[in-house]
C-alpha cells in the first residue's frame, strides 16, 4: 500500500446526510465515478464492476466495494479491490475516512487514498494509473458533494415503492 | 490495380508520403483528414524503426527553442495543437514538468535568461530558489542553487502515438505499405513516379519526403543534392526504478543541445540520456560501456541515487541533423512535386503535428488543391478482450490477450520488436530471454505461421531455426481448481520441489504453481547436470503428484500476493483466468534468471542471436533451435549442462573465457569478441551469472525495482512479512543452483514448525 493523498474537504450538510449515501446503494452508485453496476450483498458489502477512464484506454474492472471500520458517526473505511478485464493483476483501493461536524451543520471529512496494485497494473503505468485514481477521487469528491445537495432519499425499502 | 502484361502492382494516388516515423505519421492523418487520398510507404516491416522508437519521449514546450527559427514557431504551434490531439488519439500522455536546474552560483543568471526567453516563446516558466527546488524534489542534489520550472513539458509514448496516428490517418481512408522502400523517384512535370523495391509502383501528384535521417538518399534518387542528412548518435539507459524522480531533470544546456536528462517514462522507469555524437555512419545504432558510465556520472551529478542504478537496457537512437543546422521543409530542387520534411533533429514527436499542419498547407498550396472541410473518422479505442489469458512476459505480466490485442487491424504487429513497441513483452528486467520464445508463438499462432518465421524485425534479423529436441506440444492446462491450500509453493524448480517435499513430511499438502510448462526449474533442463540426492528428489517428487498427494499447476504464474487477513491471498494467472488461492502460508521459489546482455557492458549493436541459457532452453522446450553456432559464456554445471544440450541438439558450441567486451552483426549476431580476438557465432549464450526474481515482492515495498535485487530473507527464509517466506535462488542468486533443493527443504520445515506453533 502506498498513499496516494490526504486531503480534507467541507461539505454543508450534517454527518447523518453522509451515512445516509454511505448506506444506499443507488447513492452509491451515483457517487462511485464509473460504477456501471453495484449490487449489495450484504450491508456494507457491494459487488460492482466500475470502469476508469485512462488517457488512452477504458479499463473496467470488477470488484468489490466495502464500506468497513464503521464507528458511527465520525470514522469509516470504503474499500474498493477488484480486478481489471483482460489484463493480468489486480488493485486495492482504501479511503480512510473520519467525519467530524462543523460548527455551521456542515461536516468536515479528512480522507486518505491508499492504492496496492498488483501484476500488470503494477507495471504497466503505476504513475498513469496513479493519476488516474487521483482524478477519480476528485471526481468522487465532487459526486458526493452533488449528492449531498439533493434531498435526502427515503429511507431504504422504501426506495422502489411506486 | 495490376498492369496485365506483368503482374506487378501500379497505383495511383494523390499524396505518397515517404516514411512511416512519428513525422511521416502525422503528415499522412493530417493529408487523410483533409480528404486526400494518401500512400504512406515504410521500408521498414513496421511502423516506428527510426529516430522515432529511440528518443527521450519529451513532448517538448520549447521553451529554450531559439527565436526566429523554423523549428520555435513549429513547437509553438504544437503546443496550441497538443491538447486536443491527445484527446482524438487516445495515447499514454503525462504532464510530469522538467526543472532545469542550477548547480553553480552563477547559473541562476542563466537560468533567467532561459526563463525570458521561454517568456518570449510565450512558454510558462517559474524560477525557483534553493529551499523550493528540494521541497518540491527532495531526490535533487545538495548543491542545487535554484531551478526553473517548466509545467507543460510532458511524456508520451512514441510508439503508441506513431501508431495512432498512422490508425487515425487509416480510419479517414488513407493506405498504410510496410516493407516498401522506395528505390526509384522520378519528378515529373505532370506527376511522380514512385519505384519501391519490390517491383510495385505509385503515380502520385505529390510526395512528401519524411524520411528522417534517410532523407538525404531519398532526394538523391530524384537527383536533388540540395542537403545532407548525418545522425547524431544519443546513447540512453533504462532504469526500472525511479529513485523517486516525478519529473523531467535537465541542465543548464551546454554547447552540444540540451545536454543529459533524467527522464519519468510515460509507463513507469526512468530514461536517462542522451549523449550527442555526430557520426557519418546512419546504421551505427552501437552502445559502449564507456558512454554508459558517462550517462551515469552526468545524471547522477543531478539525481545522486542515480548512482545505484543498474541499467535493464542500454540503447541508441540517431537523430537526423540536417546541414542547414534547421528544419528542411521544402520543395526539392528536382521539382515541387516532391517536398522535404526533414532534418527534424530531436524536436519531431513535440512539433509533429504542427510540421504536419504547415506542410501539408504548403502542398494544398502548390498543388492548387481544394481545402475541403477537415473529416475526423471515429477511432476505435484500445481494448481489451475479457480474459487476458496465460501470463508470457513475466517481468511485466503481459498476457496473451495483450499480444493479441498488439496484432489487432488496422497495423499489426507481425515481428517481435513490433510486439514490443505494442504491448511492451520483453520490455523488463530479462530483457526477452524468458518470454521471446513465448511472445513469438502467441505471434505464429495469430498469423498462421511456424514460430520460426518469426524476426526480430526486418529481413535477416531471424530468431530461431525449426527443430530443437522436442515436439514442442505441451499439455493443455487444467483449470485451476481451488480456493485454499494449506501452503502455496511458488516455483517448481529445486528449491519449490525440496519445499513441497519437506512440507509433506510435516503432513501438509502444499500446492505448488510453475509458470512454465514442466516442473525442475533451470537445472531440470540439464538433467545430466544434477546430484544423485536432486535426482532423486526430482523422482520423488513425481512420483508424490502421481500418487495425488500434492498439487501442481503448470503454466500458472503468479502474479501478485494480497494480503488478506492473516494470510494471503495470491492471484495465479492460467489461460483459464485469474484464480486467487487463500493460504497462511506462501514460499516463494520463483528463482532468478541470467543476467542478459542488456545489463553487462558489451559494445555494439543490437542484432537478434543475443541471449541467455533462459532462452536457449526455452527454445529446445518448444521445438526450436536458437540459433547454429553458440558463444557460450559460464563455467559451472549448468553452464556445463547447456553446452551439452545444446550440442545434442546438433548445434556447435564455442566456450568463451570471459565477457565479450564487443559485438557484431546488423540484423543477426555475426561475432563476439573476447580479449581482443573476434569469435565467430550466430548466437551468444550468457549462462554466467543469476538475477534473482523476486518480481512478486515488488508491489509490497520489500524490493525495489532495480535488477538482482534478492528477496530479503533472514537465515531460515522468513521474509518481513508474517507468512511469506522465501528459498532457493531468489533469495541467494547462483547459476547452478548447488544449494536450492536442500534450502527448500529447510525453509518450508522452518515454515510449517511455525504454522504447528501457532496451531
Amino acid at each position: 500500500m502506498s498513499r496516494l493523498l490526504e486531503d480534507v474537504i467541507t461539505v454543508a450538510a450534517p454527518r447523518e446526510r453522509v451515512w445516509q449515501v454511505v448506506d444506499d446503494p443507488n447513492a452509491l452508485q451515483r457517487v462511485l465515478p464509473g460504477c456501471e453496476e453495484l449490487e449489495m450483498e450484504s450491508p456494507g458489502h457491494y459487488r460492482a464492476v466500475m470502469s476508469t477512464r485512462l488517457p488512452f484506454l477504458t479499463l473496467r474492472v470488477r470488484g468489490t466495494a466495502t464500506v468497513t471500520e464503521v464507528q458511527r458517526p465520525e470514522h469509516m473505511r470504503l474499500e474498493i479491490s477488484g480486478q481489471p478485464l483482460g489484463l493480468v493483476g489486480s488493485f486495492t483501493v482504501s479511503v480512510p475516512v473520519d467525519l467530524s461536524a462543523t460548527d455551521d451543520g456542515g461536516t468536515r471529512a479528512s480522507y486518505a487514498v491508499d492504492l496496492h496494485l498488483t501484476g500488470r497494473l503494477a507495471q504497466f503505468g503505476a504513475p498513469i494509473l496513479r493519476s488516474a485514481v487521483k482524478g477519480q477521487v476528485r471526481e468522487m469528491v465532487a459526486n458526493l458533494e452533488h449528492e449531498l445537495a439533493k434531498p435526502a432519499a427515503p429511507p431504504a425499502g422504501e426506495a422502489s415503492q411506486p | 490495380m495490376m498492369d496485365g502484361g506483368t503482374g506487378v502492382a501500379r497505383e495511383r494516388t494523390q499524396a505518397v508520403v515517404i516514411g512511416g516515423g512519428v513525422v511521416g505519421c502525422a503528415v499522412l492523418r493530417e493529408l487523410a483528414q483533409r480528404g486526400i487520398p494518401a500512400i504512406l510507404v515504410e521500408a521498414e516491416p513496421s511502423l516506428c524503426e527510426g529516430t522515432s522508437k529511440a528518443n527521450s519521449a519529451i513532448v517538448h514546450t520549447g521553451f529554450d527553442a531559439k527565436p526566429g527559427t523554423i523549428e520555435a514557431g513549429m513547437l509553438r504551434r504544437a503546443a496550441a495543437l497538443w491538447p486536443e490531439l491527445i484527446t482524438e488519439l487516445g495515447v499514454p500522455f503525462l504532464e510530469v514538468g522538467a526543472v532545469m536546474l542550477a548547480r553553480e552560483p552563477d547559473d541562476v543568471v542563466r537560468l533567467k535568461a532561459v526563463a525570458e526567453n521561454a517568456a518570449n516563446l510565450g512558454v510558462e516558466t517559474q524560477l525557483l530558489d534553493a529551499a523550493t527546488t528540494r521541497e518540491q524534489a527532495p531526490y535533487l542534489a545538495e548543491e542545487v542553487h535554484g531551478a526553473l520550472s517548466i509545467p507543460g513539458e510532458s511524456v508520451i509514448d512514441p510508439f503508441w502515438l506513431t501508431r495512432r496516428l498512422a490508425e487515425a490517418a487509416m480510419a479517414a481512408g488513407a493506405q498504410v505499405w510496410t516493407d516498401a522502400a522506395v528505390s526509384v523517384l522520378r519528378v515529373e512535370a505532370d506527376g511522380v513516379h514512385v519505384g519501391l523495391a519490390d517491383g510495385r509502383t505509385i503515380r502520385a501528384d505529390q510526395v512528401l519526403n519524411c524520411a528522417g535521417l534517410w532523407a538525404d538518399a531519398v532526394a538523391g534518387l530524384a537527383g536533388d543534392l540540395s542537403f545532407a542528412t548525418t545522425p547524431r548518435k544519443g546513447q540512453f539507459l533504462v532504469s526500472e526504478e525511479t529513485f523517486g524522480v516525478d519529473r523531467i531533470v535537465l541542465p543548464l544546456p551546454g554547447r552540444m543541445g540540451k545536454g543529459m536528462l533524467v527522464t519519468p517514462i510515460v509507463f513507469g522507469g526512468l530514461l536517462l540520456g542522451p549523449t550527442a555524437e555526430d557520426l557519418q555512419d546512419k546504421r551505427d545504432r552501437g552502445v559502449d560501456a564507456a558512454t554508459r558510465q558517462q550517462i551515469i556520472d552526468a545524471c547522477a551529478a543531478m539525481v545522486p541515487a542515480v548512482r545505484e542504478m543498474v541499467p535493464i537496457r542500454q540503447f541508441a537512437g540517431l537523430r537526423a541533423v540536417s546541414s542547414t543546422g534547421d528544419y528542411i521543409l521544402r520543395p526539392s530542387t528536382a521539382g515541387d512535386r516532391l517536398f522535404h520534411v526533414t532534418g527534424i533533429r530531436s524536436t519531431g514527436i513535440s512539433a509533429s503535428p504542427a510540421i504536419a499542419e504547415h506542410v501539408v498547407d504548403e502542398v494544398t498550396r502548390l498543388r492548387g488543391w481544394e481545402r475541403g472541410t477537415r473529416r475526423q473518422a471515429e477511432l476505435g479505442e484500445m481494448s481489451f478482450g475479457e480474459e487476458a489469458g496465460e501470463v508470457v512476459c513475466v517481468c511485466r505480466s503481459v498476457s496473451v490477450g495483450e499480444i493479441r490485442a498488439a496484432m489487432r487491424p488496422p497495423l499489426p504487429a507481425t515481428t517481435l520488436d513490433a510486439a514490443k513497441r505494442g504491448c511492451g513483452t520483453t520490455f523488463g528486467d530479462c530483457q526477452g530471454n524468458l518470454c521471446a520464445v513465448g511472445s513469438a508463438v502467441v505471434l505464429a499462432d495469430g498469423l498462421g505461421a511456424r514460430p520460426e518465421t518469426i524476426r526480430k524485425h526486418r529481413e535477416g534479423s531471424w530468431l530461431f531455426l525449426p527443430g530443437g529436441g522436442s515436439d514442442g506440444t505441451v499439455e493443455p492446462v487444467r483449470d485451476p481448481d481451488r480456493t485454499d491450500a494449506e501452503v502455496v509453493v511458488i516455483g517448481a524448480g529445486l528449491a519449490g520441489i525440496g519445499a513441497a517435499l519437506a512440507t509433506l513430511e510435516t503432513g501438509h499438502r502444499p500446492l505448488v504453481v510453475e509458470r512454465t510448462a514442466r516442473w525442475g526449474g533451470a537445472m531440470g533442463r540439464v538433467p545430466d547436470a544434477l546430484t544423485d540426492a536432486e535426482r532423486a528428489a526430482l523422482a520423488t517428487f513425481g512420483d508424490r503428484l502421481a500418487a495425488g498427494e500434492m498439487d501442481l499447476w503448470l503454466r500458472a504464474t503468479a502474479s501478485g500476493l494480497l494480503q488478506d487477513g492473516d494470510g494471503w491471498r495470491v492471484m495465479v494467472q492460467t489461460a483459464h483466468g485469474t484464480a486467487a488461492v487463500r493460504t497462511p502460508t506462501v514460499v516463494l521459489a520463483t528463482g532468478g534468471y541470467l543476467r542478459p546482455r542488456e545489463h553487462a557492458p558489451i559494445a555494439g549493436p543490437r542484432p537478434s542471436g543475443v541471449g541467455t541459457a533462459d532462452l536457449v532452453h526455452s527454445a529446445l522446450d518448444a521445438g526450436l533451435l536458437p540459433g547454429r553456432v553458440a558463444a557460450l559464456l559460464g563455467s559451472g554445471r549448468f553452464a556445463d549442462g547447456t553446452a551439452r544440450r545444446m550440442q545434442a541438439a546438433g548445434m556447435e558450441v564455442r566456450r568463451l573465457a570471459s565477457l565479450p567486451t564487443a559485438v557484431r552483426g546488423d540484423r543477426r549476431l555475426e561475432g563476439v569478441e573476447v580479449g581482443g580476438t573476434w569469435i565467430e557465432a550466430d548466437l551468444l549464450v550468457l549462462a554466467d551469472l543469476q538475477h534473482p526474481a523476486p518480481f512478486l515482492l515488488r508491489p509490497l515495498g520489500l524490493v525495489d525495482n532495480r535488477p538482482g535485487i534478492p528477496a530479503p530473507a533472514e537465515a531460515d527464509g522468513r521474509l518481513p512479512l508474517p507468512g511469506l517466506w522465501s528459498a532457493g535462488t531468489c533469495r541467494a542468486a547462483d547459476v547452478d543452483h548447488v544449494a536450492s533443493l536442500e534450502d527448500g527443504r529447510h525453509v518450508a520445515l522452518a515454515a510449517m514448525a511455525g504454522v504447528e506453533a501457532r496451531a
